[in-house]
């Protein structure tokens, strides 16, 4: 990630410089904007405890584990390949 | 350390068959996804048009069990983050990976570097893998319910 520069010192010695790029300029400033906007935390937390029923979670456990899921998925990537697992 | 979760995961974590430490993880505020993948797991069980088995599975659920199950993805828990696009596209558009992605796996990217996550997902994708590696991500494979 990190762009290395070399320079020509006074010195006779030889320095890596690391330039940051694009990228973590980009990470930087979302970091700095989520920590002034809370954009990254939870609205609330502590609400999480609540059950589902013994069927609905049944049935997730049933389609995530015997294919049904991933076949779906693999559909609607060939439907729309921005959705695809790729 | 907080985890960025596929549509997969989501879905086990919200109906409590996901592994008790995710579940935990969630309660705490520290599971993430994305839009990508929450839209493709509530475009997955309400698409009409979707001749496969999961809608048949779905339909054979009872009503109340089939509202409850909207709801559930209607009503994201407020502990479950889902970044929004002012914070992720300037890094999606900044990825500069030896092979391009596609939208879905960009926002990952994104959220996970914004965030300093790692990233599970259930489905073998090479080119996540690759990009993952290239930026030092951490990326687990894992079945969702595990």
């Amino acid at each position: 990630m990190k762009a290395t520069r070399w320079g020509r010192y006074s010195r006779v010695v030889a320095i890596e410089h690391e330039a940051p790029t694009e990228l973590d300029t980009a990470v930087a400033r979302a970091r700095a904007r989520a920590a002034a906007t809370g954009d990254l935390r939870p609205i609330i937390t502590g609400t999480f405890e609540g059950s589902v029923s013994e069927e609905l979670a049944d049935f997730a456990q049933r389609i995530l584990t015997d294919g049904t899921y991933a076949r779906e998925v693999r559909r609607l990537g060939q439907e729309d390949p921005d959705l695809a697992t790729i | 350390m907080s985890t960025v979760v596929d549509d997969a995961t989501l879905l086990a974590i919200l109906t409590k068959r996901a592994a008790a430490h995710l579940l935990a993880a969630a309660g705490m505020g520290e599971i993430l996804t994305t839009r990508s993948w929450y839209y493709r797991l509530h475009r997955a069980i309400h698409d009409e048009r979707s001749t496969g088995s999961l809608s048949r599975v779905a339909a054979d659920l009872s009503s109340a069990a089939q509202a409850e199950l909207h709801e559930l993805l209607d009503e994201l828990p407020p502990e479950i983050v889902v970044p929004g696009p002012r914070l992720l596209v300037p890094v999606m558009g900044a990825l500069r990976l030896q092979r391009r992605v596609n939208y879905l796996t960009a926002e990952a990217l994104a959220t996970a570097m914004i965030t300093g996550a790692n990233i599970r997902a259930t489905i073998e994708a090479p080119l996540l893998s690759a990009a993952c590696a290239e930026l030092g991500i951490g990326l687990e494979l894992l079945p969702p319910t595990e």
